[in-house]
């Protein structure tokens, strides 16, 4: 049958991502990634943060070379053609439009002017003005706001503003970044109407989008993104949420550690650290829900869960850059109300952010110098002058850093200045100025964020034996779900400030509650306040 | 009371200049995040530009004022495109330096030009005054008044409503959503300093004309500008000219009426320092500046 036809080369997909890999800087963020959308197609991408979804809506808009980062292998087809010499402004040009996430409009614009805007890049007076004229006759909402600035939308408005500002450029390809993050339930159902309507008068859409549920209900195929790879793909109504929920946490799990001796991590041992009862608010945002916890000496927790769990909130209140309305945080039995953050540090508690804070000209030995800031007694002018006990204490403090390089393996960058190590070896050094500080517990935000693998390993290696030779605890932030899997002794699963889970790794993330928050299913049965009244 | 009318008149002219050279600076740095130590020196070349157009060519004083800011504001062009384009993504420091740099370069090309004498810009207000209800005015004053006014009046049509100016406020707004809009900010950055170029220009030739006229002197009165930028908030259009009728308005009174004894104790010039006093005590309360958005952690 076909035979019998002329032969003529299929058409090309409207988008076609061949093999590609994107590195910002030295840390590599999608892994030759491979998939097509063709013209008419309603796709999503979904995987846990981190897994590269948003890098890959970068590559394809052009934006990649605003944060930094390159296409180091592979390429992005339009059309049949190659997207290399685009920029975005090209790609917008070519029919490509990202709505990013959290609905970026421009707050001091008004309405109309934020709409002005989406079309600069693609039309001229006249035909804007169509276009305006089919946004606002799909979000009418938006006609009566036109002179409002847009800083005064509520989050939802927002949401329609932002998508609406892209589709002033009358894309044909619409690429969304978690559109549906933080939005009520009423409003997620409104946008899922309305993509799913827009998609069928010809618009293809591509939605990336950690909210799995919400995304595939609405999307024809699927791919799934984990630590930078497609894991998965397939029609989206075949891709099963058991299955999901195993591909989102990490699908091949190393076998979890030996457990600890007990001379290690006393059984007993008293919490190092204990929240009870925290509950903290940013005016209506409950960001911590009544949570307790505790982490034990020489105790390492990995704190996890989706989007806005309030993951980070957990490390803020502890070093007291939050202060919780209500319940109490204690280090080694000291209740933290009315310290400052500094007093915490005093407790033998040091952080680390997500990108490191470090002192970028000097060097690594004077790095891990100054975290031992507190620990010096010399006054002003004895050091100054550099009188005997001074210089005693010095060279005692200089014995000690040299310890703490040796034992972090970074002795081949002892004598260089931060700001030129690489970045996974300066997340190294800033856990290696929590040990000169001599600190108990170090909270760690995203340690692995950034890193090529690695560096992970390295960084990894640096965590367990510090807790090993050193008793040190450690309370982590992590998406990385295998290095979480290594590490912990125990995780915690968040999720709306809320605790779902608190075990062992490979216990917990069996656990299909947890596979459920990640997936963004709400309709667990506590979420439903009638049936508690059967 | 007519003292205070009188000096109260002054002070908000004199500030009102400081608000335009001030507003230079802010265009720059809230679209591209530039600091521009240039200004000063771009203020210098429109002031000398008009005085070649005027006095050289013969050309009227208004129509050289005009062809002067029109000829900055392509040197400004051609500087973002030739110089800072290629230090976008570089340490802040390096680009601090360059533009450093730029100042002494465009400032020796004037003295190399123009030479290093105080020349007479010959314009029309000169030392012109009249009454006004009991008030003396300066007719350069009153020019002043007049031309920030316009300037400022322009530029705000500009921002509201041509598309380019809506694409400048959107970039100064968000650098990323802006280009992922599809707008080339490169492309606003050039605008921006041709802007600022045209704006120095005439903030140049305001601060030359009447008795002061132009020598090479005249770039570091931008630095007098410096307060007004940082009272308003460095992103704040709107801040940079209430900043600097501010301080104009503060300076001016400090002059008039600080105590005859005071100056003998501190110094002539006794009444320069009251401007930063304000200054001082105004970020000890709001750190960002009078109109800046951006709350600073506070431990």
């Amino acid at each position: 049958m076909s035979a019998s036809r002329p032969s003529r080369p299929p058409d090309p997909p409207l988008l076609a991502v061949r093999g590609v890999s994107v590195a910002y800087g030295g840390a590599q963020a999608l892994r030759a990634v491979t998939l097509e959308v063709e013209a008419g197609a309603l796709v999503a991408v979904v995987g846990a943060t981190g897994a590269g979804k948003t890098t890959l809506l970068r590559a394809i808009a052009g934006l990649l070379g605003f944060h930094r980062g390159r296409i180091v292998s592979g390429a992005i087809e339009l059309d049949g053609r190659t997207t290399a010499a685009d920029d975005a402004a090209g790609m917008v040009r070519r029919g490509v439009a990202q709505v990013l996430e959290g609905g970026r409009v421009f707050p001091g614009l008004t309405v109309d002017e934020n709409l002005r805007v989406g079309a600069l890049g693609r039309h001229h007076r006249g035909t804007a003005v169509a276009a305006r004229d089919g946004v606002l006759a799909l979000f009418p909402a938006l006609t009566a706001l036109g002179r409002t600035p847009a800083g005064r939308l509520s989050g939802g408005e927002r949401q329609m503003l932002a998508i609406g500002r892209s589709l002033m450029s009358s894309p044909r390809l619409l690429l969304l970044d978690e559109p549906f993050l933080g939005l009520a339930p009423r409003l997620v159902e409104q946008l899922q109407e309305f993509l799913v309507g827009m998609n069928a008068r010809g618009t293809t859409v591509v939605i990336a989008e950690q909210s799995a549920e919400a995304a595939l209900t609405v999307a024809h195929r699927a791919y799934v993104l984990a630590e930078g790879r497609v894991v998965a793909e397939g029609p989206a109504s075949e891709l099963a949420y058991h299955d999901l929920g195993r591909l989102y946490l990490g699908a091949e799990l190393p076998p979890p550690e030996p457990p600890p001796s007990p001379q290690q991590v006393p059984v007993a041992a008293p919490p190092l650290l204990e929240l009870s009862g925290v509950v903290l608010r940013f005016g209506p945002v409950t960001a911590l829900d009544g949570l307790t916890m505790h982490v034990a000496g020489g105790e390492i927790v990995a704190v996890i869960g989706p989007n806005g769990a309030g993951k980070t909130s957990v490390l803020n209140c502890v070093n007291r850059l939050y202060h919780p309305g209500q319940g109490c945080v204690r280090v080694g039995g000291v209740d933290l109300a009315g310290l400052r953050p500094w007093d915490v540090a005093g407790l033998g508690v040091a952080r680390s952010f997500q990108r490191p804070a470090l002192f970028e000209q000097l060097d690594v030995v004077e790095n891990l110098l100054v975290g031992r800031h507190r620990l010096m007694t010399g006054g002003l002018f004895a050091g100054a002058l550099r009188l005997g006990r001074s210089r005693q204490e010095e060279a005692g403090h200089r014995r000690r850093c040299e310890e703490i390089v040796d034992l972090l393996e970074l002795g081949a960058y002892r004598a260089r200045a931060a700001g030129e190590l690489p970045y996974g070896v300066q997340k190294v050094v800033e856990l290696g100025r929590a040990l000169a500080m001599e600190a108990r517990l170090v909270l760690l935000d995203e340690p692995s964020a950034g890193l090529s693998a690695e560096e992970a390993d390295h960084l990894a290696r640096c965590i367990l034996r510090l807790r090993r030779e050193q008793g040190l605890a450690v309370l982590m932030v992590e998406h990385h779900v295998s290095l979480v899997a290594r590490l912990a002794d125990r995780v915690v699963v968040l999720d709306s400030g809320r605790l779902v889970a608190d075990g062992p790794p490979a216990e917990v993330l069996a656990n299909p509650e947890v596979a459920r928050v990640y997936l963004g299913q709400r309709d667990a049965p506590r979420h439903r306040p009638e049936a508690a009244a059967l | 009371m007519t003292k205070l009318a009188q000096l109260l008149f002054s002070g908000v002219a004199v500030g009102s200049l400081y608000g335009l050279v001030a507003l230079g600076f802010v265009v720059i740095f809230r679209a591209s995040r530039v600091f521009n130590f240039a200004h000063g020196s771009l203020l210098l070349l429109g002031a000398y530009l008009t005085y070649g157009f005027h006095r050289q060519l013969g050309i009227p004083f208004f129509a050289a004022l005009g062809l002067a800011a029109l000829t900055a504001a392509v040197a400004g062009l051609a500087i973002e495109r030739l110089v800072l384009r290629r230090m976008v993504g570089q340490p802040v420091f390096a680009v601090i330096m360059i533009t450093i740099g730029l100042a002494v370069v465009i400032d020796a090309l004037v003295v190399w030009r123009w030479g290093a004498e105080r020349l007479s810009l010959g314009d029309p207000w000169g030392l012109t005054t009249f009454r006004w209800g009991g008030v003396r005015v300066a007719a350069l004053d009153l020019a002043r008044l007049v031309a920030t006014g316009t300037v400022l009046a322009a530029y705000w049509l500009f921002c509201r409503f041509s598309a380019l100016g809506v694409a400048m406020r959107a970039t100064a707004s968000d650098q990323e959503a802006a280009v992922a809009s599809g707008i080339d900010v490169r492309r606003v950055f050039a605008v921006c300093w041709a802007i600022a170029a045209a704006m120095a220009t005439v903030a140049g030739v305001l601060l030359a004309s009447g008795a002061r006229g132009v020598d090479p002197m005249l770039s570091s009165v931008a630095l007098g500008a410096f307060p007004a930028l940082v009272l308003g908030g460095v992103e704040s259009p709107p801040g940079a000219v209430v900043g600097g009728i501010v301080l104009g308005v503060v300076e001016v009174l400090a002059a008039g009426y600080l105590p005859g004894w005071l100056p003998g104790a501190l110094g002539a010039d006794a009444h320069t320092v009251v401007p930063y006093l304000v200054l001082l005590g105004v970020l000890m309360v709001r750190p960002s500046g009078l109109f800046g958005d951006h709350e600073q952690a506070r431990l």
